[in-house]
């Protein structure tokens, strides 16, 4: 075999492998991902108007409520991580809930919003089109949900 | 049907000085440094989360609980570590392929934490494919010392570059294809986008993350978005055009950065590898620009200077 065979041959087969296998997973059933092999489902299935969000909020005195930051509730700048451990938190049960509140509340005891004196694990169902009906750059102030549903309280940290 | 099958071989084996591979080389192995180096504190703050939360995906599937923090940090480290010597193609025949596997390891373990990102995909497959390759034959510490093979133009310096170019194609067409499955008319008439904007946006709101103000001025006004979820799709489907000629490359590549762009500007969401343009490099002959980019280099620098002789005469 010359070398340009045996090029044709290595390549063609390398190829056939690492191709293959970043095709794979086209039959991978509807809802699986995986890294570095993907279908990037991320921006694909259409999402509902009505959408729920679980949360972990500030409540203050006065029972106005104010969101944290996803360092304070997931442990990480990344919300997908916080949307996950709050998510998995709540199907867990009413205990896991208390104990996920509890938790953040003592991460909070450096950097606790003013004037927050307790804390809600909550999922909030909001028409997520109407929320940011507006023509104004950010969001409706004290947008109300369409549902709330309260999974645990604890007092947060004087 | 031999006759395509002869036009594919030949532009498949068509040679390629070692030029090339080695400036994707450098590109794609900064591009990496930097990511590691920049992403090392939250990546050592992600390793360090309760085991409770540990979900893994693709290879670190092996595991059925986290690994010492100390080692995956310590694997952290290493990664940072042969990305240099990746970049300037030092020992590149053990650097190489270590760094790719190494990688895969630690972007994979940071992914397995309950959210499986898609930033790095493309990165470190196109770092796997590479790693394989003649890819420091120029332009590295292993030919200034010897220990390379030839310097000249090689079917083994093209082939690489290629299952690179398809591989940057091959996961757009798969994005683009993804959203025609799953999202269908709804993704055609700009629903789809519209909603998916709404909702990320949503959950950013509500959980404290960085927003892009754009995504409320936007959302209100329904129309913008027909022609954003068919452009979406008319851009990734078409990914296979940029093989075609050199203007449907530089066309298709325009439209994907813009696309990121749109997506940076939107929804926040920075995929920087595209956006540093180092995804779309082996889709390019990147000697000639870089040849163009020195010539205009030296032009605005000015003439050569007189020699000394010549001053003093």
């Amino acid at each position: 075999m010359d070398r340009r065979q045996r090029v044709r041959t290595t390549s063609y087969g390398v190829a056939i492998a690492f191709l293959g296998a970043v095709a794979y997973p086209c039959w991978w059933p509807h809802g699986t991902d995986s890294f570095p092999l993907s279908t990037f489902p991320m921006f694909a299935k259409p999402r509902p108007v009505r959408a729920s969000v679980s949360t972990v909020l500030g409540v203050d005195a006065d029972g106005r409520r104010t969101t944290l930051s996803p360092n304070i509730i997931g442990g990480s700048q990344w919300v997908n991580l916080s949307v996950r451990r709050v998510n998995t938190t709540i199907r867990k049960g009413r205990r896991a809930s208390e104990k996920l509140c509890h938790d953040i509340a003592a991460r909070m005891e450096d950097a606790a919003p003013p004037g927050v004196v307790q804390l809600e694990v909550v999922t909030e169902t909001f028409d997520s089109l109407e929320y940011f009906d507006t023509t104004q750059a950010q969001p409706k102030a004290g947008a109300k949900p369409l549902k709330r549903r309260v999974h645990a309280v604890c007092p947060s940290p004087k | 049907m031999s006759a395509l099958l002869d036009r594919i071989d030949g532009w498949w084996l068509r040679p390629a000085p070692a030029l090339r591979p080695a400036i994707v080389r450098i590109l794609v192995g900064a591009y990496c440094m930097v990511l590691v180096g920049a992403r090392s504190v939250q990546d050592i703050a992600i390793v360090e989360m309760a085991p409770s939360r540990f979900d893994p995906v693709g290879i670190v599937g092996v595991l059925s609980r986290p690994i010492d923090s100390g080692l995956a940090i310590a694997a952290i480290v290493a990664t940072a570590a042969l990305s240099i010597a990746f970049t300037v193609g030092y020992r590149y025949r053990f650097t190489g392929p270590a760094f790719a596997l190494l990688l895969l390891w630690v972007t994979t373990y940071r992914n397995s934490w309950g959210h499986v990102a898609h930033g790095d995909n493309l990165a470190v497959l196109h770092v796997l494919a590479i790693s394989i390759a003649p890819a420091a034959d120029a332009l590295s510490l292993d030919a200034r010392a010897g220990r390379t093979r030839s310097t000249g133009w090689s079917a083994g310096y093209g082939w690489p570059l290629r299952l690179m170019a398809l591989t940057t194609v091959l996961t757009y067409l798969l994005a683009g294809w993804a959203k025609i499955r799953y999202g269908g008319e709804a993704w055609l008439g700009g629903e789809a986008v519209r909603l998916q904007i709404a909702y990320d946006a949503l959950r950013k709101a509500r959980l404290g993350g960085t927003q892009s103000g754009l995504a409320a001025l936007l959302l209100p006004h329904a129309w913008v978005f027909a022609p954003a979820g068919l452009g979406t799709i008319i851009v990734e489907c078409g990914a296979p055009l940029a093989l075609l000629n050199r203007k449907l490359r530089v066309a298709w590549t325009l439209s994907m950065w813009l696309l990121h762009v749109g997506i940076a500007g939107i929804m926040a969401i920075s995929f920087t590898y595209p956006l540093s343009l180092v995804a779309f490099s082996p889709l390019y002959r990147v000697e000639r620009i870089a040849a163009r980019i020195r010539r205009r280099w030296r032009r605005r620098k000015g003439p050569p200077r007189p020699s000394t002789d010549q001053e003093t005469a």
